[in-house]
């Protein structure tokens, strides 16, 4: 089923973007129910694909014991599949059932390269990430 | 009786050889690599199953095989030899591609120049093999890892080989994250690989429909012989940008080239039959074509380098390997390998124009080969 | 044949070369009109803004000579205009006989002209609907 314009312009990912660039967004989105239990990414495997939380709670297990939860609609989980180290760096796990729009990394850089505008400003915003998780990390 | 071992003795069971199995080996191995490893999944997997249906063994005379020339599998063949699936491809690649970086910054369009010599060293280096000057071309297009170029070519100059050749391209296409990032590295120092490319220019509406005009003009002018791939190109990329026909757009860059993927990779596949796939020539086609991707890639970062001792504004020499016109794996390389060296550097936008150059240098040395040997 | 010998036999290294050099300078002058689009862009676009401004500053300019202007209004005029015409309808005359009369004899502003007269109080109400010029 395609995903809605409507379903993905409230998310904080794509604040900023035409109505046009959200329909290309949302025409490559596909729409997944999550079961609780189910693993989402592994740690260490390629990152292939990016997720973005509609509902439900997942615990992203890192090394070392450590793990965070995210619930937030419209987190994303799987920045790899675009930042370095291009690996997974955690394990995601539904804690709940829920729901999430994946889209692959082929498809991602398909779109950037049929829109260079709207590659700019995702890359911007990936940056800006980016540097927030580094910023965690050094913690 | 007689009836059940005529046709007993018509089923593939029967006419089935050792070499028929390679074949439905080498098709199920795309397949897994298509649908298991992910790998060019678009190109692999009709190309795979192609493999597994080109080689069923069955009664000659039938109508049945590719080759036969009234069989469905021969018409649908037909716009492979003919070029017009590739042109077709061309279309849709065009309407599906923003120039919008490569407009902001031309000379990066350089690196995609540069990148195309790896065509004429696998040129070269095929004629030293004792492949006749056809057929040498045929393979040397590889270089330019454009999968419809080379089946285009291919289908003009050396028809037989159409089949080795485009699983060449495509294999290689897909292994581009194992060829490039290594010789990327290897090429290049830490220090070269951080540096940080300027932020583009904003591109208006009608520098992006000159573009395509100008862009078909030159080319074209320069090297007829690509009009089959330039002329649908520049189209599909006016289409795009002029905003008044977008359903045309939309149908040519998803419907259109979907078809003509489809077909192309399908009946690609089944016209590789084991008395053409399994020779010495089609060993020496892909030893050939690892050359080719490997120079390419080199050519176009050496360029970068050669570049930067003459500009002012350094460029980073990793998106010469971008000129590889493997779109968007070659970008999306040029992007990991420079973030890898440095997280703060993103090298996407401009690899892709790089990426876009290397489509365009591709075609029109398939049209300077085509019209050396014709 | 093979090797370097095969390659001088069948035209290798000239094709090779000039292969090369073909797409290298074909590219190259690529990128040289395109670091020049910029410029040919601005100037279609400035043709464009120019021309669509001729076009407005036209739509808002004065009309040309031969379609005479409407005069200024003027009550006084209006009055010794309007008065011979109400002076020959007699009196009490129908406003509407009058604004006919006005219109048939081209006066400009008529509309204005009646209603300025009436509120100044110098074309007045009569019986039956009709009215009455006061000086």
């Amino acid at each position: 089923m395609p995903v809605e314009v409507q379903t993905i312009e409230s998310l904080a990912f794509f604040q900023g973007l035409s109505y046009i660039e959200l329909e290309q967004f949302a025409s490559l989105l596909k729409p997944r129910s999550v079961k609780k239990g189910e693993v989402l990414l592994r740690q260490g495997t390629p990152a292939m694909t990016f997720f973005i939380i509609l509902s439900g709670t997942f615990t992203v297990s890192l090394e070392k014991g450590r793990a965070y939860t995210l619930d937030d609609k419209g987190t994303v989980i799987g920045w790899s599949t675009v930042i370095a180290p291009f690996e997974y760096t955690g394990t995601a796990t539904a804690d709940t059932d829920g729901e999430v729009l994946s889209i692959s990394s082929n498809d991602f850089f398909q779109l950037i390269q049929s829109n260079n505008a709207l590659g700019k400003k995702i890359i911007k915003k990936i940056d800006k990430i980016a540097s927030e998780r580094r910023a965690l990390g050094s913690k | 009786m007689d009836l059940l071992i005529q046709f007993l003795s018509n089923t593939g069971y029967y006419l089935m050889d050792f070499r028929n199995v390679i074949m439905l080996l080498v098709g199920s191995l795309f397949l897994y690599l298509a649908i298991a490893k992910e790998y060019e999944p678009l190109l692999l997997l009709p190309i795979g199953f192609g493999v597994l249906v080109g080689n069923i063994p069955f009664f000659k005379g039938f109508g049945l095989g590719i080759y036969e020339s009234n069989s469905v599998l021969h018409y649908l063949y037909f716009g492979v030899t003919t070029g017009v699936y590739p042109s077709i491809v061309f279309l849709g690649l065009g309407a599906m591609t923003d120039f919008t970086s490569l407009l902001a910054m031309p000379r990066l369009m350089l690196l995609g120049a540069a990148a195309q010599m790896g065509i004429y060293f696998t040129l070269i280096s095929a004629l030293a093999l004792g492949f006749l000057p056809k057929e040498a071309a045929s393979i040397a297009i590889i270089g330019g890892a454009d999968g419809p170029t080379s089946i285009f070519l291919t289908a003009k100059l050396a028809p037989h080989l159409i089949g080795p050749i485009a699983i060449a391209a495509y294999s290689y296409m897909a292994l581009i994250p194992i060829i490039q990032p290594p010789i990327m590295r290897l090429l290049t120092t830490q220090k070269e690989r951080r540096i940080q490319m300027p932020d583009m220019r904003d591109v208006s509406r009608t520098e992006k429909l000159l573009f395509p005009a100008a862009g078909l003009i030159l080319c074209c002018f320069l090297a007829p012989a690509s009009i089959p791939l330039l002329g649908p190109f520049f189209f599909g990329n006016l289409m795009k940008e002029s905003g008044v026909v977008d359903r045309l757009a939309q149908t040519a860059r998803t419907a259109i080239i979907d078809t003509a993927t489809i077909f192309l990779g399908f009946t690609v596949g089944a016209s590789t039959q084991a008395d053409v796939f399994l020779t010495p020539k089609s060993v020496g086609i892909f030893f050939l074509g690892a050359i080719a991707f490997s120079i390419a890639t080199a050519s176009g970062v050496l360029f970068g380098k050669i570049m930067n001792l003459f500009m002012k504004q350094k460029i980073n020499p990793l998106l010469g390997a971008a000129g590889v016109s493997a779109v968007p794996g070659s970008a999306r390389e040029v992007h990991q390998v420079g973030l890898k060296s440095d997280p703060s550097n993103y090298l996407l936008m401009h690899a892709m124009a790089c990426n876009s150059s290397g489509v365009i240098g591709s075609a029109i040395c398939a049209g300077i080969l085509w019209s050396f040997l014709v | 044949m093979y090797g370097l010998e095969a390659i001088s036999a069948q035209n290798g290294w000239a094709m090779a070369i000039a292969g090369a050099l073909i797409v290298m300078a074909g590219l190259m002058v690529l990128s040289l009109v395109i670091s020049q689009l910029h410029k040919v862009a601005a100037f279609l676009e400035k043709r464009v803004e120019k021309r669509s401004e001729n076009k407005q500053a036209l739509k808002t300019a004065p009309k040309e000579a031969g379609v005479p202007k409407p005069p200024a209004f003027d009550i006084d005029e209006a009055q010794a205009r309007l008065k011979p015409l109400a002076a020959e309808l007699g009196e009490p005359f129908e406003l509407t006989s009058l604004y006919e009369l006005a219109n048939r004899g081209e006066l400009p502003h008529v509309h204005l002209s009646i209603r300025s007269l009436r509120e100044s109080k110098v074309i007045v109400p009569a019986e039956d609907g009709r009215f009455v010029w006061r000086d």
